[in-house]
């Protein structure tokens, strides 16, 4: 590429060399077009007009490894759905999901239609893990300092007092559940009834012993105003 | 205030709103009989709960325990009473600001902001009747300003002499104060490194948990306007469990700090109790704070 031809194209970006024939130039020459692109991006960066994600032309790369990728070729039959036992709910549900029948012989006769919808139902969970996987691998961290982040900083806990108000965003296995929703309760109640013994305190005395429930004097348990 | 809460004899009605909460109506009588305070709440929808406070005794009715008593200057109810009563501990904590006046509850009110110096509480707006400073409303604001609780009153009434209500109280009748035994002073395995600004330890010890009867350690934090309980305990199997809940206004976070669970549980917001959490260590040695 010649300095005249960087020249030209600098002053047709700036208006100023308009002739037809420098414009056939640059059609033909990919240097020149690449240059054209570039230039604009550096003009852009000098005015501070970049856009925030910056658009580069990736058109040809992608284009490129495209051509140069394996073609993906589908497996025929795929044998391990087949050879599930048909009594597994869950190997069946599978069947179902890739729309395989559910007799042995449904390998053989499934049509290439079936086929391809069993592939794109492989497809789309792939998909659904890698955007799950992304979701999980960017969840906000407990360990975040105070204050650093105005969003919730932790996930939520799973299961939930039956009165409580949840924000749940994780699973966790079911037995947990019951077990859990009894600990926070527990947490609950308690934080209750520390609270209102708080000022329970002796005379002289600052430490109260926390000894809940079962200490407390249970003799005369009228009520006061049923004179 | 104070002066009014305690000399003057009232009857508030007032109803307390919590986010996703149903409102609650209380009654709120004080009255001055013969020299010593006397003092009932009442919750009036559902099974109710009333507490009585007659001089320094305060006792509690309540569906699904036995009544009992126990030594307090206030009843502690939805309103958090210490705070009106003993305002200048407050000022450890919070920023109190005198915003306007305007009209609550048909009374003229002087309107104030409680705000937290450190920013990391629930800040309150109140209004106080101009006359008697008594509480006419209280609201409990997060940090972006959404109202999470509020307290509102709907009459109060004012009276020379004591509600005749308070003659009827048999005291002989209410329960004895639970004698709580002045137990050692409990000596933790852990300390908790960060506090927010004016909030102090009020208790600690070693308890069982009513409903799980797991044991565990627990401190009582309070700034005068919320308290905090904090439970620590060696963690269990798998339960390996981190993450945060509200329930109503409170906030309950519960996570994994080195080889201990940590409880949060009170009135602030869920990035504080993380951050109360996150900074409990091991005493390395005999240290305990």
């Amino acid at each position: 590429m010649t300095q005249r031809k960087i020249e030209s194209l600098s002053a047709y970006m700036d208006g100023d060399n308009q002739d037809e024939a420098f414009l056939e130039e640059i059609k033909n020459d990919v240097d020149l077009q690449e240059k054209w692109h570039r230039y604009h991006i550096i003009r852009d960066g000098l005015k501070q007009e970049l856009p925030t994600e910056l658009n580069l032309d990736l058109s040809d790369k992608i284009a490129q490894a495209l051509e140069s990728e394996p073609a993906l070729t589908s497996p025929t039959v795929t044998p391990e759905v087949s050879k599930l036992k048909p009594a597994s709910p869950i190997s069946s549900k599978l069947r179902k999901w890739l729309g395989v029948k559910a007799s042995n012989d449904g390998a053989e006769k499934r049509s290439p239609k079936v086929q391809q919808t069993g592939q794109f139902a492989i497809a789309a969970s792939v998909a659904i893990a890698v955007i799950l996987g992304y979701q999980q691998y960017n969840q906000p961290v407990a360990e975040q300092p105070f204050n650093a982040a105005p969003t919730i900083p932790v996930t939520g806990i799973q299961g939930g007092l039956s009165p409580v108000s949840l924000e749940q965003t994780r699973t966790v296995p079911r037995t947990d559940v019951v077990e859990q929703r009894r600990r926070l309760n527990a947490y609950l109640s308690d934080h209750t009834q520390q609270v209102r013994r708080k000022n329970n305190v002796e005379p002289n005395d600052s430490s109260t012993s926390g000894h809940s429930v079962d200490q407390r004097t249970e003799q005369d348990s009228q009520n006061p105003d049923n004179k | 205030m104070r002066d009014s809460l305690r000399t003057l004899n009232y009857r508030i009605s007032f109803v307390v709103s919590q986010d996703g909460a149903q409102a609650e109506p209380y009654l709120w009588r004080h009255g001055l009989v013969s020299g010593i305070e006397m003092e009932h709440l009442s919750l009036l929808n559902g099974p109710g709960r009333e507490a009585f406070r007659v001089g320094g005794k305060v006792s509690y009715f309540e569906p699904a325990t036995p009544p009992y008593s126990i030594r307090s200057h206030f009843i502690n109810g939805p309103i958090p009473s210490q705070f009106f009563i003993d305002p200048e501990q407050l000022g450890h904590a919070y920023d109190i600001v005198l915003v306007g006046k305007s009209r609550v509850s048909g009374l003229a009110a002087q309107q104030i902001r409680i705000i937290s110096k450190d920013n990391s509480r629930y800040s309150f707006v109140a209004w106080l009747d101009q006359q008697t400073a008594l509480l006419l409303k209280l609201d409990m604001l997060d940090l972006e300003g959404k109202l999470l609780e509020q307290m509102q009153v709907t009459s109060l009434h004012l009276s020379d002499e004591a509600d005749e209500y308070f003659h009827k109280i048999e005291q002989d009748k209410l329960p004895d104060i639970t004698m709580v035994g002045a137990n050692e002073i409990v000596r933790h395995q852990w300390s908790i490194n960060w506090l927010p600004a004016g909030m102090r330890v009020v208790k600690r010890d070693v308890h069982r948990l009513p409903v799980t009867g797991h044991a565990v350690d627990y401190v009582l934090l309070s700034d005068g306007m919320v308290d905090v309980s904090v439970y620590v305990h060696p963690i269990q199997g798998a339960g390996a469990e981190k993450g945060w809940l509200r329930h109503e206004s409170t906030t309950l976070l519960s996570l994994n700090n080195g080889n201990v669970e940590v409880a949060v549980v009170g009135k602030i917001p869920p990035e504080t109790a993380n951050a109360i959490a996150t900074s409990i260590r091991p005493n390395t040695r005999q240290r305990s704070r």
